[in-house]
């Protein structure tokens, strides 16, 4: 960096004194500020307009007796004490715990496993990779209507091709018994989100210098061991990054539920985003459903915060 | 009108037009005007009305109502919008326009709409009374009266009669169920021939709809006829529930718990169901595909016949889809909305619109109730009786937004599903219903206060 003397001159390479560029004008200094305030004006009025104005007034809702059409008055967090008194709120605070931990640990464990599988092909690459992202650019509503066929009990494929092999002898009741009913939503929000561990970890192993194998290579480490201590270590941000946002998708899914069970058998499947949609838009009772969206909003932040700081800790090797 | 001052002498080959002084000046203080008025000149108005329904299960029916809608338009000059969606994301839509004020000017509204919405619809009792001066007067007219005001006008009913196979009722030598004893006694027998009853108790419509129809045949409620008291934990509760978890256990297959609306239809179509409780559109839509039964060369729409909804011990009670038609008040079109229903509910075009429907349409005026559709197949016997055994989902109460949210949260299905599936004892489970019903209604009287 050029050493700048008392005297606001720069020594160049022959050790002559140059002037230093004069400071901006204020006027001048001004204007590019507006100019930047100006560049930055749509961005900031998008945001505002879709994420904070809409939050902000969800909060509002939440502590609200609003109805729909109206905005109601301050009720302090009533809403959430009743909720706590709610048998189908506290069945669907257990199912959105349950639903989201069991999605996410197998979309971790499957998609790392996918991630190096995708690593090593060597042949189609690229239509392999490509055909991977397949359950991810599907419309979600569009996928899982083809997830609710395959699991009708009276018709269904998925009952038709077990009996078939040889591998039950009655038809399994997918979406009528509450552990299946909730494994069958795990099953296709896996399905679903798995290409976006898998792709964006791909990304993690890709930029692993080769180096690293070859030396571990040398010194008698391959396999599980290179992948515990070299692999697993360097892709850990990414990898924290990627569970931190399944984790929110995964709790705000709707769409899964919504097409294949509605919150059934017997609320066994309703989640945050279900349940709020029948409380607040179907049921008017917007306060509600704006609560129980906004349940677990305090311990998520919590979350959010160790995870990143605990992403932040990276690992490095020299 | 062309001013020959300022057109342009070489215009035919092509050159740019100038405007002139004269041009400018009239043009500047036409735009005054039309500023100042606040309205656009007559002739550049163009007025439409806009109406929201939902995709209906006879497709024929929206296409009558679009037909309407282009031949009032013409006459008035008018141009009508009908927009529809899924039945399940109506209520989405309609909130969302209360919210923004803004959207269609007649819509589709749902029993419990009018209570919910009330101060967002526009007063249509002289509508009513004039409609229903002129074809014979409404089925139940109170049912319809929002806090004592016609908030919306009644459209038409869909009702659950029981459809059935007489093919299988012959194997078994059986008469055709009446009660819900009968319905079960036949069902056995079916069932052990692998063509169980089919009664949805799970979330969904029909759930709702044929599980109050067994609770009300019992002599039991959920709410009072003030729409406050909570009235389910009963003796007649308990028998009802009791007679369900016989009639699970002998009578139906355990899918019926994760079924929605079209399982039942796919069940009797697909030739496993021997009976289920639902509209005609199973009957229908198997007609219209020529759906064979498995294993024969036999159309399955020939053996398929309907009769009225089951009577229980105590009486015979039913419900159905309640549909209504409000204009909501925030409209800049309520006069245009008024003259198009006039349009729409005279005695002409609702013949038209009952027909397309295929009689799937029920009205709930009594003169249009004796349509001849419902003589002309035998399969229709059943519609000319049903009005009279059908009530709101409420019933006895009102229909409010409380009991609308009761049917959403499918409360009383899942207080069923409880109890046949042994999670909980019949009792535990209508003590939970009791309890989560009580709490819909509390939440209505926090609006009130």
């Amino acid at each position: 960096m050029p050493d700048a003397g008392a005297g606001g001159r720069e020594l160049t390479a022959r050790g002559r004194a140059r002037p230093l560029p004069r400071a901006a004008p204020r006027s001048r200094r001004s204007s590019e500020a507006r100019l930047a305030y100006a560049f930055l004006a749509p961005a900031a009025l998008v945001l505002g307009g879709l994420v904070a104005f809409p939050f902000g007034l969800a909060l509002w809702f939440s502590v609200s007796d609003a109805w729909v059409g109206e905005y109601g008055r301050f009720v302090g967090v009533d809403n959430f004490v009743r909720l706590l008194g709610n048998s189908i709120f506290r069945q669907t605070l257990q199912n959105s715990l349950v639903f989201t931990a069991s999605a996410v640990a197998l979309k971790t464990v499957l998609g790392l496993t996918l991630a190096v599988l995708l690593y090593r092909v060597r042949r189609f690459r690229r239509l392999v990779r490509g055909a991977v992202l397949m359950p991810f650019v599907i419309p979600t509503a569009l996928s899982t209507l083809g997830w609710w066929w395959l699991y009708q009990p009276t018709y269904g494929v998925l009952n038709w091709v077990l009996r078939r092999l040889g591998l039950i002898g009655v038809d399994l009741p997918w979406l009528s018994d509450p552990s299946l009913a909730m494994a069958s939503i795990v099953i296709v929000n896996t399905w679903r989100g798995l290409p976006f561990f898998a792709v964006t970890l791909l990304a993690g192993l890709v930029a692993i210098p080769r180096e690293y194998y070859e030396a571990a290579a040398t010194d008698g480490a391959a396999g599980w061991r290179s992948f515990r201590y070299i692999t697993l270590p360097l892709i850990k941000p990414v990898l924290g990054i990627v569970i931190l946002f399944s984790t929110i998708l995964t709790l705000a899914d709707f769409n899964t539920v919504y097409v294949l069970t509605k919150g059934g058998p017997m609320n066994m499947t309703h989640l945050f985003s279900t349940l709020a949609f029948q409380l607040g838009t179907a049921g008017g009772r917007i306060s509600d459903g704006a609560a129980v969206s906004l349940f677990l909003f305090p311990v998520l932040v919590v979350v959010v915060a160790l995870q990143l700081r605990l992403v932040r800790r990276q690992t490095a090797y020299e | 009108m062309r001013d020959e001052s300022t057109t342009p002498p070489n215009r035919s080959q092509g050159q740019p037009t100038t405007l002139g002084r004269r041009r400018l000046l009239a043009g500047a203080a036409g735009l005054a005007a039309i500023l100042a008025s606040r309205r656009a000149p007559a002739v550049a108005q163009t007025r439409e009305l806009k109406i929201l329904s939902w995709s209906h299960f006879v497709p024929a029916s929206d296409q009558e109502l679009r037909r309407q809608g282009e031949e009032w338009g013409r006459q008035a000059r008018v141009r009508v919008t009908l927009d529809t969606v899924p039945h399940l994301q109506l209520p989405a839509k309609k909130a969302a326009e209360v919210t923004a004020r803004s959207g269609h000017d007649i819509v589709l509204l749902y029993s419990g709409d009018p209570d919910l919405y009330f101060d967002y619809l526009v007063d249509v009792s002289d509508l009513a009374q004039e409609i229903g001066s002129k074809l014979g007067g409404w089925y139940n007219q109170d049912d319809f009266l929002f806090r004592g005001t016609w908030k919306a006008l009644p459209w038409y009913l869909i009702t659950w009669p029981i459809a059935y196979r007489t093919d299988l009722l012959e194997r078994v030598g059986e008469k055709v169920p009446d009660s819900w004893e009968d319905l079960y006694r036949v069902g056995a027998k079916t069932k052990a021939l692998g063509h169980p009853v089919g009664i949805a108790i799970s979330h969904c419509d029909d759930a709702n709809f044929q599980l109050r129809c067994l609770l009300w045949g019992y002599g039991a409620s959920y709410v009072a006829k003030d729409g406050k008291t909570v009235t389910l934990n009963s003796p007649q509760t308990v028998e009802a529930v009791e007679f369900m978890k016989r009639f699970f256990r002998d009578a139906m297959d355990p899918e019926v718990l994760a079924w929605d609306d079209s399982h039942n239809n796919r069940c009797l179509e697909g030739g496993k169901c021997f009976a289920i409780v639902n509209p005609t559109s199973a009957y229908e839509s198997a007609k219209d595909r020529k759906i064979k039964i498995p294993g024969t060369e036999r159309l399955i729409h020939e053996v398929i016949d309907h009769t009225l909804p089951p009577r229980g011990p105590v009486q015979r009670a039913t419900t159905g889809q309640y549909n209504l038609l409000g204009i909501w008040s925030f409209s800049k079109n309520v006069d245009i909305a008024k003259e198009f229903l006039r349009f729409h509910y005279a005695e002409a075009q609702q013949d038209r619109f009952i027909a397309a429907s295929r009689g799937y349409n029920m009205p709930f005026l009594r003169k249009m109730s004796t349509h001849p559709i419902w003589e002309t197949n035998p399969k229709y016997r059943f519609a000319r009786e049903i009005m009279k055994y059908t009530h709101p989902p409420g019933w006895p109460g009102p229909m409010t937004d409380a009991s609308q949210l009761v049917m959403d949260l499918y409360i009383i299905p899942d207080m069923f599903a409880y109890a046949v599936t042994g999670r909980m004892s019949t009792r535990d489970a209508i003590a939970w219903a009791e309890k989560e019903i009580t709490e819909v209604h509390a939440g209505r009287r926090r609006r009130r206060t």
